[in-house]
């Protein structure tokens, strides 16, 4: 008993550290894409080829100097940044890296982490109201607003694969996969599932929340120092976790042929990582009312008119 | 009138108007480069030619005079290819070195050069590369630069009279210069810098300072002598770059002396003193000009409560505007109470004769006094009265001055003979019948006679209005000597004789000494008493610069010229004109000062110009409603009653006659400060004749010792050819001579090695 | 038709992850500056230098004009007469934290004596570094032609772009 505790306690150690050593790569990572696209050359000078870089950034953030403006709830001030970070490390405990390497293999996980994924939307209203700036406040409204929507939509086209491999269970989802990958007879609800996830993780194009021009950098206008590096970390950890999902219900998760499982699992997740870069190194960011009418009248009636004739085809096949 | 039609408008001049006119009238404007309005026809150029309809030759509109019916064309095809080449013939020889050239910007024959379009001469170019002549201080003489336009060799000739330049040799080899090649010597009145139209002639003093393009200008009056001309300041900044003609305008009609065009420079000098001096037990000490005032005020209530009000007297100085001239005499009657105000001028003789009337006069006489060096621009007006009409020009001088190649009859001799045929002369317009008869009837036979004198000699006063009252025609013109004379007097510093503010230092009567600009150690009647001033309870000097006085005063503060002001002068003809502040050299001026100490003493006086003209209409019934921009005062009287006789025979003994020389390019006041006029004519130098100075063996440029009654001084001897045999002159105005011009102004003297 | 396929297909986002995919592989156009020189093109105007003659009098004859037509008024010129008449240039301040390196003094110079250099490098500490008189404008000349470079490893080719 003690032992499974300790070895779970080392599996979640592991785990949070390699996410948060992706994420902090993943801050270099997207500098160097973006930068090669826009024909630049991107972080060079930190240690070869710039790898230091998120060591640099890291170093930086962790010395800023930690400042709490006058006027704003102190409380909530502070507590915001964890819980934008908190959920989105937590989510990582479903998810099936590999047949065995997975902290918590429950029943509910696709619900457990649709769960995590709302609770983020309190780090993001705590910390813009608390800041009490008009462009946080703005900021986290927005954000609030677009999280909210699209997690319909995305909650609406995951319940494709579900019904699909008829289990809430992230690694029965994967095994379902074997024979076909989801993303084919999917394939709506795979391209609704990666525009809201993009809009859910509040990525270009869809980077309303922090729109550097309008709002100057939204929710965490007033933010500085390690305080403004969570909100970071919860961002990118986020992507992490709607990738981990994306490679699950469509991409067949670990399953594929001659490599390690883990193998398959980091490239298919490393591959929707890099498509969340390849978005924002290419479009422009949509309006706001651009984004409520792509949400509202296009993603969800889409979304439910596939679940619709999945349900109805699962039901034809089924009996 | 005949009708003319230029350009196809039809205009109405005066018979043989030149066309040039004509066409201006028409407001047709014709290219000119040699034409000048003020000198006769030329012709040289051929800038200016037109067509007239039915002559197949063209004519020089600047030489042609109209006839009736008359068509011109000023602007064709063909002209604008004969003027092209004409310009372009003239730039076979012309250097282009406008980058170089001082002229280059404001240059007749470059901005022609655009006009026509020339972009390429077509034939062999052959600038000449003759050295540039720097013989004149004041004037660059560049001869391959010249277009042999002419235009200073008649202004030399036909204006200034001096004929010190001409065009030597014939056609292509002709260039403009001086007789023999001789250095280049003359009165250095720069009137052929001001028409040379391209770069040929330049002014030494600016030359390569600056370019026309950088500096502003503004139009105002120059301050160094009573003419009043109107100048244009030129300014960068805070530095005058030039003071030149206004081309055409003022009474002056764009005329300038020497002075006024290369002496402007005190005015950046270095020297000048920017803060305020209070002297206390023997110490000097900087302060600012507020600590000056109070310190001023302090001592001027501690005179006027323990001596009275009559101990204290007011001084200024001629250079002050008028404006500021009313405001010392409002802070000595109303604010100090006293009635001592004081200057070297006197009310016995007010204006009469405007400088257009001496211009116009049909006879013109001039009583010992050499106005072409005291007031140049009036010596210009009589050599154009001598020299255009036909007005006999008599002048009394001992010695000759400019003004014997256009006079009729010039009388010299000792300064005893030179009066003795004066007062010939007034017995002879009086009636008597004597030498002098013929030209005595000259002047009272003609229309418009004129006489001028000096006003500070009273024994000329006397015989001024002695001729005056024989003939109450003349008009007599009294030579001021500085640039507000006139206006202080009017503004009530005339009243009292100076001699009496001299009276009153030696007695000791009065104890404290408010002087304005004045500098009294360099005038004759107050030298002596001077040293006297040192000791008084308060002597307050303002000055620009440290002068001989001011270094005496226990508080001194550093005010502003003509040039840093506005305000106004009135000129020896009773003219009012307006100056304008060029620069700002971070001094206050003389009205600021005297506001100050009235606002210590508990009275209010403006300092602004507009105010304070606003309370001289008031309170000055001459300037009651008087145009402050060219206004002439009309005054009540010319000479303020009976003159007393004087006695103007040489005083002392000696075996020379000593006379105040006409001054030399500048007095010893303000313009020895500027240091190219102070390079030609540094101190007061002993005029000797030539005769004398071999018999007595003394070369030009040897110190001598001069010797007479009561005064003795060491001169720098110079030997001119003008001064008669017998006579030494000196310069009135500086220190080191007016201690001997106190004594008289006719002296006999001996000249010890 | 084509619209509606447009829309649901995506076709220009489509087309825009291309072109930006294939930018990925393009060799990036970046110069590391301070260790790497951006090449300096012969038209290039840099500094300004001011020609000399063989003696090494300066060929700038005090006109004024440069002054007169710079746009940003970097240009103070002070001229006086010198010793034997000739034109003296007391002062020539060139104010280049106020230049825009326009070319117009190069242009209007009537005597070919400022000209537009090829050096960029005007880091001073302090402002009055800016201010480059006629002596340093000299021995810009001089380091044009002779190719004493701030910037070493610029020499050679900027040296060819003087020389012809």
């Amino acid at each position: 008993m003690v032992l499974a505790i300790v070895f779970t306690l080392i599996k979640i150690l592991i785990i949070v550290v390699c996410v948060l050593t992706g994420v902090a790569y993943m801050t270099y990572a997207e500098r160097k894409v973006i930068g090669h696209m826009q024909v630049r050359l991107g972080p060079v000078h930190t240690g070869p080829m710039g790898l230091l870089q998120p060591l640099a950034d890291g170093l930086k953030l962790m010395s800023k100097e930690d400042m709490t403006p006058d006027m704003v709830d102190k409380p909530v001030f502070y507590v915001a940044p964890f819980l934008g970070m908190v959920p989105g490390i937590a989510a990582f405990a479903v998810i099936p890296f590999a047949p065995n390497i997975v902290v918590a293999d429950i029943n509910v996980g696709v619900l457990y982490i649709l769960a995590l994924s709302s609770v983020g939307v309190y780090g993001i209203i705590m910390s813009g109201w608390a800041s009490n700036s008009k462009y946080a406040t703005l900021g986290s409204l927005r954000s609030s607003a677009q999280i909210i929507s699209y997690e319909t939509a995305m909650g609406l086209s995951i319940l494709g694969p579900v019904l699909l491999a008829g289990s809430l269970n992230l690694k029965e989802i994967t095994e379902a996969q074997r024979g076909l990958w989801f993303f084919i007879p999917q394939f709506v609800a795979f391209v609704i599932y990666s525009i809201s996830a993009v809009a859910e993780t509040n990525r270009a194009p869809f980077d309303l929340p922090e729109a550097e021009t309008e709002l100057v950098a939204g929710f965490h206008v007033e933010y500085s120092g390690m305080r403004f590096a969570m909100f970071f970390l919860g961002e990118y950890a986020n992507m992490y976790v709607v990738s981990c999902m994306c490679a699950i219900l469509f991409l067949g998760g670990y399953t594929g042929p001659l490599l390690p499982p883990l193998v398959w699992f980091l490239i298919k997740m490393l591959a929707f990582m890099f498509f969340f870069l390849w978005l924002r190194a290419t479009l422009p960011r949509l309006r706001f009312d651009q984004l409520m009418n792509l949400g509202w009248k296009v993603l969800i009636p889409i979304a439910l008119a596939n679940l619709l004739i999945t349900s109805i085809v699962v039901y034809a096949i089924r009996n | 009138m005949v009708t003319v039609k230029i350009d196809g408008k039809e205009v109405q001049v005066a018979p043989n108007t030149l066309i040039l006119d004509a066409a201006k009238e028409a407001g047709v404007s014709i290219p000119t480069l040699c034409h000048d309005s003020r000198l006769n026809p030329f012709g040289a150029c051929r800038v200016c030619l037109v067509e007239q309809v039915g002559n197949p030759k063209l004519q020089a509109a600047c030489t042609t005079p109209v006839t009736d019916k008359m068509e011109i064309v000023t602007r064709s095809e063909k002209l604008s290819r004969v003027r092209k080449t004409a310009i372009e013939l003239l730039l076979i020889n012309h250097p282009l070195d406008c980058p170089v050239c001082d002229k280059g910007g404001e240059c007749t024959l470059q901005d022609l050069t655009y006009e026509v379009g020339v972009t390429k001469v077509r034939f062999d170019a052959k600038p000449n590369d003759t050295p540039v002549d720097h013989t004149n201080p004041f004037i660059e003489r560049d001869i391959d630069r010249c277009v042999l336009c002419g235009r200073c060799v008649r202004v030399c000739d036909e204006v200034v009279n001096i004929q010190a330049i001409s065009f030597l040799n014939r056609g292509t080899d002709t260039i403009i210069g001086t007789s023999f090649e001789q250095p280049w010597n003359c009165e250095y009145c720069g009137q052929c810098i001001s028409v040379c139209p391209v770069g040929s002639l330049n002014n030494r003093i600016y030359l390569f300072k600056n370019r026309p393009w950088n500096l502003d200008r503004v139009k105002s009056v120059c301050g160094l002598c009573s003419c009043g001309c109107t100048v244009d300041i030129d300014y960068e900044g805070n530095e005058v770059f030039r003071m030149k003609e206004s081309p055409e305008e003022g009474i002056n009609h764009g005329y300038m002396c020497a002075k006024g065009r290369f002496g402007f420079e005190f005015i950046n000098s270095i020297k000048r003193e920017s803060e305020a001096v209070v002297k206390a037990g023997g110490e000097s000490k900087k302060v600012s000009f507020n600590e000056a005032v109070d310190v001023a005020v302090e001592k001027l209530k501690k005179v006027k409560d323990t001596a009275g009000a009559d101990a204290i007297a007011v001084v200024v100085s001629p250079r002050l505007t008028n404006e500021e001239a009313f405001l010392a005499g409002k802070l000595a009657k109303d604010v100090l109470g006293t009635s001592n105000l004081f200057s070297t001028e006197t009310n016995e003789v007010n204006p009469e004769a405007t400088l257009e009337e001496v211009e116009n006069s049909d006879c013109v006489t001039v009583l010992n006094i050499d106005v072409t060096e005291s007031n140049p621009i009036l010596g210009l007006a009589v050599r154009h009265a001598a020299r255009t009409g036909t007005a006999p020009l008599a002048v009394f001088y001992p010695g000759y001055t400019a003004l014997r190649r256009v006079s009729k009859k010039f009388v010299t001799g000792t300064p005893d003979e030179v009066r003795a045929a004066m007062e010939s002369y007034a017995a002879a317009v009086a009636g008597a019948s004597n030498e002098y008869s013929e030209w005595a009837a000259k002047l009272t036979n003609a229309e418009r006679p004129v006489v001028i004198f000096d006003p500070y000699n009273k024994a000329d006063v006397k015989l001024a209005q002695d001729i005056k009252k024989a003939c109450a025609k003349v008009k007599v013109v009294p030579a001021k000597a500085k640039n507000n004379s006139v206006g202080i007097v009017d503004m009530g510093f005339g009243a009292k004789c100076p001699t009496e503010f001299a009276q009153g230092l030696e007695s000791g009567k009065f104890k404290a000494v408010v002087v304005l600009g004045e500098n009294l150690s360099a005038r004759s009647v107050w030298t002596k008493s001077a040293s006297k001033a040192a000791g008084l309870e308060l002597l307050l000097v303002t000055d620009p610069f440290m002068s001989e006085t001011a270094a005496m005063a226990n508080v001194y503060i550093p005010v502003s010229t003509f040039a840093e002001k506005s305000g106004s002068f009135t000129n020896l003809e009773g003219h009012v004109q307006s100056i304008a502040k060029a620069v700002d050299k971070g001094v206050n001026t003389d009205a600021c000062v005297v506001s100050a100490i009235a606002k210590g003493l508990g009275i209010k006086l403006p300092a602004e110009v507009s105010a304070v003209r606003g309370m001289i209409e008031k309170e000055v019934p001459l300037y009651s409603g008087i145009n402050w921009d060219g206004g002439v005062v009309s005054y009540p009287y010319v000479f303020a009653g009976e003159v007393a006789a004087t006695d103007g025979k040489a005083k002392g003994k000696g075996r020379f006659f000593l006379y105040p020389a006409s001054l030399r390019l500048h007095s010893g006041s303000f313009t020895r400060w500027s240091p190219d006029l102070a390079k030609v004519y540094g101190e007061p130098m002993l005029e000797l004749s030539v005769e004398d100075a071999k018999e007595l063996g003394i070369s030009a440029k040897d110190r001598v010792k001069v010797k007479g009654e009561g005064f003795e001084g060491e001169f720098l001897v110079e030997i001119e050819k003008k001064v008669s045999k017998g006579c030494i002159a000196l310069p009135e105005d500086f220190v080191a001579t007016a201690g001997i011009f106190c004594n008289g102004k006719s002296l006999r003297a001996d000249i010890v090695k | 038709m084509k619209n509606v396929f447009e829309t649901i297909f995506f076709t220009e986002i489509l087309q825009g992850l291309g072109i930006t995919l294939s930018h990925m592989f393009k060799k990036p156009v970046t110069y590391r500056y301070p260790f790497e020189a951006t090449p300096i093109q012969d038209r290039f105007r840099g500094i300004q230098y001011i020609k000399t003659h063989a003696d090494g009098r300066t060929k700038c004859v005090g006109c004024y004009l440069c002054q007169k037509v710079c746009p940003s008024e970097c240009i103070h010129i002070e001229t006086d007469c010198g010793p034997n008449g000739e034109r003296l240039i007391r002062k020539y301040e060139l104010d280049l934290s106020r230049c825009i390196y326009c070319g117009y003094c190069e242009e209007v110079c009537p005597v070919d004596a400022i000209h537009m250099g090829w050096e960029w490098n005007t880091v001073a500490s302090d402002r009055s570094g800016y201010v480059i008189n006629m002596k340093t404008l000299s021995q810009n000349y001089k380091d044009n032609v002779e190719g004493n470079w701030k910037n070493k490893h610029l020499q050679k080719k900027l040296v060819e772009g003087v020389q012809q």
